[in-house]
Protein backbone atom coordinates (compact mmCIF):
# COMPACT_ATOMS: atom_id res chain seq x y z
CA UNK A 1 0.00 0.00 0.00
CA UNK A 2 1.52 3.47 -0.82
CA UNK A 3 1.30 5.62 1.78
CA UNK A 4 1.27 9.31 1.33
CA UNK A 5 3.54 11.56 3.62
CA UNK A 6 2.74 15.38 4.31
CA UNK A 7 5.67 17.32 4.47
CA UNK A 8 6.96 19.05 7.50
CA UNK A 9 6.12 22.29 6.50
CA UNK A 10 8.69 24.46 6.85
CA UNK A 11 7.77 28.15 8.98
CA UNK A 12 8.02 30.96 7.01
CA UNK A 13 11.66 33.09 8.25
CA UNK A 14 9.82 36.36 9.55
CA UNK A 15 12.81 37.84 11.02
CA UNK A 16 14.80 37.09 7.67
CA UNK A 17 12.29 39.31 6.33
CA UNK A 18 12.57 42.33 8.37
CA UNK A 19 16.48 41.87 8.03
CA UNK A 20 15.77 41.92 4.16
CA UNK A 21 13.88 44.74 5.20
CA UNK A 22 16.69 46.76 6.86
CA UNK A 23 19.19 46.00 4.36
CA UNK A 24 16.61 46.75 1.68
CA UNK A 25 16.62 50.58 3.34
CA UNK A 26 20.22 50.97 3.86
CA UNK A 27 21.28 49.36 0.20
CA UNK A 28 19.08 52.12 -1.16
CA UNK A 29 20.35 55.16 0.88
CA UNK A 30 24.02 54.18 -0.03
CA UNK A 31 22.90 54.63 -3.51
CA UNK A 32 21.53 57.61 -2.80
CA UNK A 33 24.80 58.77 -1.07
CA UNK A 34 27.04 57.67 -3.95
CA UNK A 35 25.00 60.19 -6.41
CA UNK A 36 25.78 62.77 -3.63
CA UNK A 37 28.04 65.14 -4.74
CA UNK A 38 29.64 67.46 -2.07
CA UNK A 39 29.05 71.67 -3.36
CA UNK A 40 31.00 74.23 -1.97
CA UNK A 41 28.70 75.87 0.45
CA UNK A 42 26.35 78.45 -1.27
CA UNK A 43 24.20 81.81 0.34
CA UNK A 44 21.38 81.62 -2.43
CA UNK A 45 20.12 85.07 -3.43
CA UNK A 46 16.62 85.90 -1.81
CA UNK A 47 13.57 87.01 -4.24
CA UNK A 48 9.94 87.21 -3.91
CA UNK A 49 8.81 85.42 -7.25
CA UNK A 50 10.59 82.23 -6.35
CA UNK A 51 9.08 79.47 -8.59
CA UNK A 52 9.94 75.87 -7.46
CA UNK A 53 11.02 73.14 -10.44
CA UNK A 54 8.99 70.70 -11.79
CA UNK A 55 11.24 67.93 -10.47
CA UNK A 56 12.66 67.26 -13.82
CA UNK A 57 16.40 66.90 -13.48
CA UNK A 58 18.55 70.83 -14.51
CA UNK A 59 22.28 70.87 -15.22
CA UNK A 60 23.47 73.09 -12.00
CA UNK A 61 26.49 75.28 -13.36
CA UNK A 62 27.77 77.24 -9.68
CA UNK A 63 29.97 79.97 -9.46
CA UNK A 64 30.83 80.29 -5.86
CA UNK A 65 32.43 84.01 -4.05
CA UNK A 66 35.89 83.21 -5.71
CA UNK A 67 34.68 82.47 -8.73
CA UNK A 68 35.51 79.13 -8.95
CA UNK A 69 33.13 77.47 -11.55
CA UNK A 70 31.62 73.84 -10.96
CA UNK A 71 29.31 71.42 -13.40
CA UNK A 72 27.11 69.74 -11.86
CA UNK A 73 29.49 69.50 -8.70
CA UNK A 74 32.61 69.41 -10.93
CA UNK A 75 34.95 72.06 -11.16
CA UNK A 76 36.30 73.18 -14.34
CA UNK A 77 37.51 76.37 -16.46
CA UNK A 78 34.80 78.59 -18.48
CA UNK A 79 36.25 76.57 -21.54
CA UNK A 80 35.86 73.11 -20.31
CA UNK A 81 32.25 74.05 -19.04
CA UNK A 82 31.59 75.57 -22.75
CA UNK A 83 32.46 71.91 -24.24
CA UNK A 84 30.54 70.03 -21.85
CA UNK A 85 27.63 71.92 -22.02
CA UNK A 86 27.55 72.57 -25.80
CA UNK A 87 27.66 68.66 -25.78
CA UNK A 88 25.13 68.10 -22.94
CA UNK A 89 22.81 70.25 -25.20
CA UNK A 90 23.45 69.07 -28.44
CA UNK A 91 22.21 66.07 -27.00
CA UNK A 92 19.35 67.51 -25.34
CA UNK A 93 17.96 71.15 -26.27
CA UNK A 94 15.26 71.21 -23.69
CA UNK A 95 17.81 70.62 -21.33
CA UNK A 96 17.38 73.04 -17.91
CA UNK A 97 20.31 75.06 -17.12
CA UNK A 98 20.06 76.09 -13.48
CA UNK A 99 22.67 78.99 -12.48
CA UNK A 100 23.88 79.09 -8.75
CA UNK A 101 25.85 81.96 -6.75
CA UNK A 102 26.02 83.22 -3.95
CA UNK A 103 24.50 86.37 -2.87
CA UNK A 104 27.70 88.02 -2.10
CA UNK A 105 29.42 87.38 -5.37
CA UNK A 106 30.46 89.89 -7.32
CA UNK A 107 28.46 89.99 -10.79
CA UNK A 108 31.31 89.29 -13.06
CA UNK A 109 31.37 85.77 -12.21
CA UNK A 110 27.66 85.04 -13.39
CA UNK A 111 28.05 87.65 -16.21
CA UNK A 112 30.52 85.50 -18.14
CA UNK A 113 28.11 81.95 -17.59
CA UNK A 114 24.79 84.17 -18.99
CA UNK A 115 27.08 85.07 -22.18
CA UNK A 116 28.27 81.42 -22.29
CA UNK A 117 24.82 80.24 -22.19
CA UNK A 118 23.54 83.09 -24.68
CA UNK A 119 26.72 81.96 -27.46
CA UNK A 120 25.55 78.42 -27.20
CA UNK A 121 21.60 79.90 -27.93
CA UNK A 122 20.51 78.19 -25.06
CA UNK A 123 17.93 80.70 -23.62
CA UNK A 124 15.95 78.43 -20.75
CA UNK A 125 17.75 79.40 -17.42
CA UNK A 126 16.97 79.52 -13.90
CA UNK A 127 18.63 81.93 -11.38
CA UNK A 128 18.74 79.70 -8.29
CA UNK A 129 16.96 81.49 -5.27
CA UNK A 130 15.36 81.04 -1.88
CA UNK A 131 11.86 82.87 -0.87
CA UNK A 132 12.75 86.21 0.61
CA UNK A 133 12.54 85.87 4.43
CA UNK A 134 8.91 87.30 4.81
CA UNK A 135 7.88 84.99 2.13
CA UNK A 136 8.86 81.98 4.09
CA UNK A 137 7.38 83.42 7.57
CA UNK B 1 -0.94 20.04 33.17
CA UNK B 2 0.68 22.53 32.04
CA UNK B 3 -0.69 22.66 28.53
CA UNK B 4 2.09 23.94 25.81
CA UNK B 5 0.35 27.09 23.74
CA UNK B 6 1.68 27.24 19.84
CA UNK B 7 1.97 30.41 18.84
CA UNK B 8 0.17 30.71 15.83
CA UNK B 9 2.25 31.73 13.13
CA UNK B 10 1.10 34.45 11.29
CA UNK B 11 0.87 35.54 7.25
CA UNK B 12 -0.33 38.67 8.55
CA UNK B 13 3.14 39.84 10.27
CA UNK B 14 4.52 39.51 6.95
CA UNK B 15 1.91 42.05 5.58
CA UNK B 16 2.62 44.74 8.16
CA UNK B 17 6.03 44.59 7.72
CA UNK B 18 5.39 44.68 4.48
CA UNK B 19 3.25 47.75 4.55
CA UNK B 20 5.83 48.88 7.08
CA UNK B 21 8.50 49.01 4.40
CA UNK B 22 6.47 50.62 1.68
CA UNK B 23 5.53 53.16 3.99
CA UNK B 24 9.41 53.66 5.03
CA UNK B 25 10.42 54.21 1.10
CA UNK B 26 7.83 56.31 0.35
CA UNK B 27 8.95 58.79 3.44
CA UNK B 28 12.39 58.29 2.11
CA UNK B 29 11.78 58.99 -1.44
CA UNK B 30 9.49 62.23 -0.62
CA UNK B 31 11.96 63.58 1.47
CA UNK B 32 14.93 63.37 -1.33
CA UNK B 33 12.68 64.69 -3.80
CA UNK B 34 11.75 67.63 -1.92
CA UNK B 35 15.43 68.11 -0.89
CA UNK B 36 16.43 67.98 -4.87
CA UNK B 37 13.60 70.14 -5.51
CA UNK B 38 14.91 73.15 -7.72
CA UNK B 39 13.59 77.18 -7.22
CA UNK B 40 14.49 80.27 -8.57
CA UNK B 41 13.68 82.66 -11.17
CA UNK B 42 13.41 81.58 -14.77
CA UNK B 43 13.53 83.26 -17.64
CA UNK B 44 14.16 83.19 -21.17
CA UNK B 45 17.27 85.04 -22.10
CA UNK B 46 17.83 86.62 -25.42
CA UNK B 47 20.11 85.06 -28.41
CA UNK B 48 22.60 86.69 -29.70
CA UNK B 49 21.92 89.56 -31.83
CA UNK B 50 18.57 89.78 -30.52
CA UNK B 51 18.97 92.54 -28.48
CA UNK B 52 20.10 94.65 -31.15
CA UNK B 53 16.28 93.73 -32.62
CA UNK B 54 14.53 95.16 -30.30
CA UNK B 55 12.78 99.07 -30.67
CA UNK B 56 14.65 101.50 -28.11
CA UNK B 57 10.96 102.73 -27.21
CA UNK B 58 10.25 98.98 -25.86
CA UNK B 59 13.52 98.72 -23.76
CA UNK B 60 13.60 100.54 -19.94
CA UNK B 61 17.54 100.68 -18.57
CA UNK B 62 18.14 100.06 -15.16
CA UNK B 63 21.93 99.94 -13.53
CA UNK B 64 22.71 98.37 -10.98
CA UNK B 65 25.85 100.10 -9.11
CA UNK B 66 28.73 98.36 -7.43
CA UNK B 67 26.79 98.70 -3.67
CA UNK B 68 23.89 97.07 -5.05
CA UNK B 69 22.54 100.57 -5.82
CA UNK B 70 19.64 101.09 -9.02
CA UNK B 71 19.45 103.81 -11.24
CA UNK B 72 17.08 104.54 -14.05
CA UNK B 73 18.17 107.42 -16.65
CA UNK B 74 21.46 107.78 -15.03
CA UNK B 75 19.11 109.02 -11.25
CA UNK B 76 19.17 106.76 -8.25
CA UNK B 77 16.27 105.04 -7.19
CA UNK B 78 14.67 103.04 -3.82
CA UNK B 79 13.38 99.42 -4.82
CA UNK B 80 9.68 100.83 -4.31
CA UNK B 81 10.58 103.43 -6.89
CA UNK B 82 12.03 101.24 -9.66
CA UNK B 83 9.18 98.94 -8.88
CA UNK B 84 6.45 101.82 -9.92
CA UNK B 85 8.99 102.36 -12.80
CA UNK B 86 8.76 99.10 -14.00
CA UNK B 87 4.87 98.44 -13.80
CA UNK B 88 4.49 101.76 -15.12
CA UNK B 89 6.79 100.73 -18.09
CA UNK B 90 5.11 97.46 -18.40
CA UNK B 91 1.76 99.32 -19.00
CA UNK B 92 2.68 101.24 -21.94
CA UNK B 93 4.87 98.85 -23.17
CA UNK B 94 3.28 95.06 -23.06
CA UNK B 95 6.75 93.33 -24.87
CA UNK B 96 9.33 95.15 -22.76
CA UNK B 97 12.59 93.96 -22.43
CA UNK B 98 14.44 95.11 -19.00
CA UNK B 99 17.94 95.87 -20.15
CA UNK B 100 20.44 95.46 -16.82
CA UNK B 101 23.72 97.37 -16.72
CA UNK B 102 25.54 95.38 -14.26
CA UNK B 103 28.72 97.07 -12.29
CA UNK B 104 31.10 93.89 -12.16
CA UNK B 105 31.48 94.17 -8.76
CA UNK B 106 27.89 94.34 -8.13
CA UNK B 107 26.29 91.68 -5.53
CA UNK B 108 25.05 89.48 -7.51
CA UNK B 109 21.80 89.24 -4.81
CA UNK B 110 20.83 92.93 -6.07
CA UNK B 111 20.52 91.48 -9.95
CA UNK B 112 18.00 89.12 -8.67
CA UNK B 113 15.99 91.56 -6.93
CA UNK B 114 16.17 93.76 -10.63
CA UNK B 115 15.11 90.28 -11.68
CA UNK B 116 12.49 89.74 -9.16
CA UNK B 117 10.78 92.90 -9.08
CA UNK B 118 10.66 93.03 -13.43
CA UNK B 119 9.07 89.36 -12.87
CA UNK B 120 6.61 90.67 -10.11
CA UNK B 121 5.62 92.95 -13.09
CA UNK B 122 5.18 89.89 -15.52
CA UNK B 123 8.32 91.44 -17.40
CA UNK B 124 9.78 88.35 -19.94
CA UNK B 125 12.18 90.02 -21.74
CA UNK B 126 16.05 90.71 -19.84
CA UNK B 127 18.93 91.38 -21.20
CA UNK B 128 22.08 91.52 -19.14
CA UNK B 129 25.38 94.04 -20.39
CA UNK B 130 28.41 94.26 -17.39
CA UNK B 131 29.73 97.91 -17.32
CA UNK B 132 33.18 98.39 -19.44
CA UNK B 133 32.51 95.33 -21.01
Amino acid sequence: MKVLRRRARTPLPIIGMADIAFLLLVFIMLLSLMSYRPQPSVDYPEAKSVESGDGGSALRILADREGTLYLDGVPGSLEEIEGALAQRIATDPSLKVELVADGESPYRHVHSLLRLLQRLEHSAVTLAARPAAEDRE
Amino acid sequence: MKVRRRRPRGSVEIGALISDLAFLLIIFFMVIALVTLESGLRLALPRAGDEAAAPQEAVLSVSVGPRGAFGVAGAPVSREELRRRVEAFRNRETNMVLLARVAPEAPYQAVVELVDIAREQDVENFSFSMEGE
